[in-house]
């Protein structure tokens, strides 16, 4: 149960961050404007559209991967070990997105290209992807510890035997 | 032999093995358990990338390339969702909906929704959130597979090239087939040929996209930047609320989508999950390469003179295809294409019948149909046809929100009450039925309020908020109420 309190707090939070900053005034390149030369382009304005909102969007995005981070931990039966794994791949997670925001929210007029990418998309690209893989790969490298041990298998084929065709009352 | 002449035959060549598989499933394919699940007995590879397959649609190897066309950076959200969506897929739902399909021997999302909350009313309203959602993705699925080969047909000077029916009626003839004669067997190979021929084409595509300007894709990005930074820029044009919101929505999303989590319940043995989530996620990750590496091209080649401004934006892998790839290449790339929307619809087509010849009898009069095997044959002709007809009326504006209606409405509605609902006991029959009505309403009034005009500033997609008021009730209802008894098999899985 309070694994779910937190969900729900997370997910209040989430959407309370949305709906005060959708309810801010519209700067009127929010969503990118045409581009003068071609006609199915965008351009995205300048990065004062974004400016007093940094903050808000930080914690909007903050309070996403909270809320990814303890749906992935209710998944996980309790008392299963290794779950210090699961908390490291999340500070990683939160390492990355803050990293993402700080590095947009500096200098504008001389952005360093790293590996191809202006610096703040080259974090996204590089670093917020590989990361949120990080969770994949512990699902495969503690499926026994986390997912189905031996023991639940084993579990599992008593609930089989002792319920053939299972408990349905005609649902 | 030119360009288009080596384009038609190898998407001819494409759709004639797909109806090769079509007859050599339906020789598997013998009860209606066969038909939706498989047998419950596929393998680690055919799982893993019939997975990746199903959600890299027409939107991806379409869409996707036109969206970074049009809104520069934005689009790489959707993909950067990609792997935490597959990793909350798995954690959250594949252990306990393949123990409960093997207990139950369930065939659909609704018998796992029925079975878990006890009630004939979830089953009904997650039939009919699957079926809504069916038809406006088939819809838009179908209308790209006509498009695309109404382009082929033109170029070739075939007969009734002008046609979208004629189209239409071709694309559909090939689905059905292989999705009538061999059910979801005839679908998950399909989608293992599909997903293969995806990726190889994907690192094809990519290394000539990047070939095209010098630097490759750091020159692309030097010069989308030098244009406007903004758009080389981590929210590209969208801005922070809107790509921060499709975080939310693809990211959770994938969870909901009933295509990918039924497939979860036909694996050979629970363990292979372990193995399939590797495999889908590099197969999807192979396929992105070319959604980022045509749209960055395309956006720096048309920015820098190089070749002409795009009538639509949704133009941009045509026009790579057409001018920049080699013919062989881009016939096969064609076939990819196809192969993408396909292996997306054959899902939807499957589970679409099951809704309605399997749950929607089961949830109303609470036994199952006589000849079912004939009957879901039957609807999965009827389903084609019917979203066929909607995608020949439905003007391209409603396509393209039907579309987005869909993805909401699995997101909001089977996120609370599949993905959290296996996983958490005190969840109660009554949350489950208030959050999957509150999503249909909600995502379709979103689509109505945009049909007429309205927006949601910064761009926040209107899933989103229906995904979080959907879940939000559902948690609130669920630790309000008095939780409900549960079926003791049902119980005790849910404890593992």
């Amino acid at each position: 149960m309070k694994s779910y309190l937190i969900l729900l707090g997370l997910l209040i939070l989430t959407a309370v961050t949305l709906a005060i900053a959708i309810t801010r005034p519209l700067p009127q390149d929010a969503t990118g404007g045409p581009h003068p030369s071609h006609a199915e382009m965008k351009q995205g304005g300048t990065p004062e559209r974004h400016q007093g909102k940094l903050l808000l969007g930080w914690i909007y995005g903050a309070a996403q991967i909270s809320l990814f981070m303890v749906a992935i931990g209710i998944s996980i039966p309790q008392g299963r070990p290794g779950r210090g794994w699961l908390a490291a791949g999340a500070l990683i997670y939160f390492a990355v997105f803050s990293a993402l925001m700080l590095a947009y929210a500096q200098d504008h007029e001389s952005v360093p290209f790293i590996l191809g990418f202006p610096w703040p998309t080259a974090v996204l690209v590089f670093g917020v992807w590989p990361a949120s893989a990080l969770f994949a790969i512990l699902y495969a490298t503690h499926f026994r510890a986390w997912i189905y041990s031996a023991a639940d298998a084993k579990r599992f084929a008593e609930i089989k035997a002792q319920y053939p065709g299972g408990d349905t009352h005609g649902y | 032999m030119d360009t288009n002449t080596i384009i038609l035959s190898c998407v001819a060549g494409y759709m004639l093995l797909c109806l090769v598989i079509g007859l050599w499933a339906m020789k598997r394919t013998k009860n209606t358990h066969d038909f939706f699940m498989a047998s419950r007995n596929l393998g680690v590879i055919v799982t893993g990338v019939a997975l990746f397959s199903s959600i890299m649609s027409g939107f991806g190897f379409v869409g996707g390339p036109g969206l970074i066309y049009r809104m520069g950076a934005s689009s790489i959200w959707i993909l950067v969702t990609t792997p935490i969506g597959w990793a909350l897929a798995f954690f959250l739902v594949a252990k306990r909906i393949r123990l409960l399909a093997e207990q139950r021997n369930a065939m659909s999302l609704p018998d796992i929704a029925a079975a878990r909350y006890e009630s004939r009313t979830v089953r009904a309203l997650v039939a009919i959130a699957v079926l809504c959602g069916v038809v406006a993705y088939l819809a838009t699925q179908i209308k790209a597979m006509a498009f695309v080969l109404q382009d082929i047909f033109a170029k070739n000077g075939i007969w009734g090239h002008e046609s979208v029916v004629f189209c239409v009626a071709i694309s559909c003839a090939v689905l059905v087939f292989y999705c009538v004669t061999g059910g979801i067997i005839a679908s998950v190979y399909t989608d293992l040929f599909q997903g293969l021929m995806m990726m190889v084409v994907a690192v094809f595509i990519f290394f000539t996209a990047i070939g095209h300007v010098d630097r490759g894709i750091g020159g692309m990005m030097q010069i989308i930047h030098t244009d406007n930074a903004e758009s080389a820029s981590t929210w590209g044009t969208l801005g922070m609320l809107g790509c921060l919101s499709w975080f939310l929505l693809f990211t959770l999303g994938v969870v909901g989508q009933p295509h990918v989590v039924t497939k979860m319940m036909m694996t050979r043995r629970v363990e292979d999950a372990r193995a399939s989530l590797p495999i889908t996620l590099i197969g999807y990750t192979i396929t992105a390469m070319l959604w980022i590496s045509i749209g960055l091209l395309m956006r720096a080649l048309v920015l820098n003179g190089d070749h002409e401004s795009l009538l639509r934006a949704d133009d941009a892998a045509a026009q790579f295809l057409q001018y920049y790839a080699h013919p062989v290449l881009a016939g096969l790339a064609f076939a990819g294409l196809f192969a993408a929307i396909m292996s997306t619809a054959d899902g939807f087509l499957n589970i679409g019948a099951a809704a309605i010849v399997h749950d929607l009898p089961k949830a109303f009069t609470g036994r199952g149909i006589t000849r079912e095997l004939f009957w879901a044959r039957i609807a999965t002709v009827g389903l084609a046809v019917l979203a066929a007809l909607f995608a020949l009326q439905s003007p391209i504006k409603l396509i393209g929100q039907l579309g987005a209606f869909g993805w909401g409405v699995f997101a909001s509605a089977l996120v609370p009450v599949i993905g959290l609902g296996l996983n958490w006991r005190s969840a109660t029959k009554r949350a489950a039925t208030v959050a999957i009505a509150s999503s249909l309403v909600i995502n379709a009034g979103i689509v109505i309020y945009q049909m007429t005009g309205g927006a949601i500033p910064y761009g926040v997609a209107g899933g989103v908020i229906a995904l979080l008021v959907s879940t939000i009730l559902f948690i609130s209802i669920s630790i309000l109420s008095k939780p409900d008894p549960l079926a003791a098999d049902v119980e005790a899985i849910m404890e593992l």
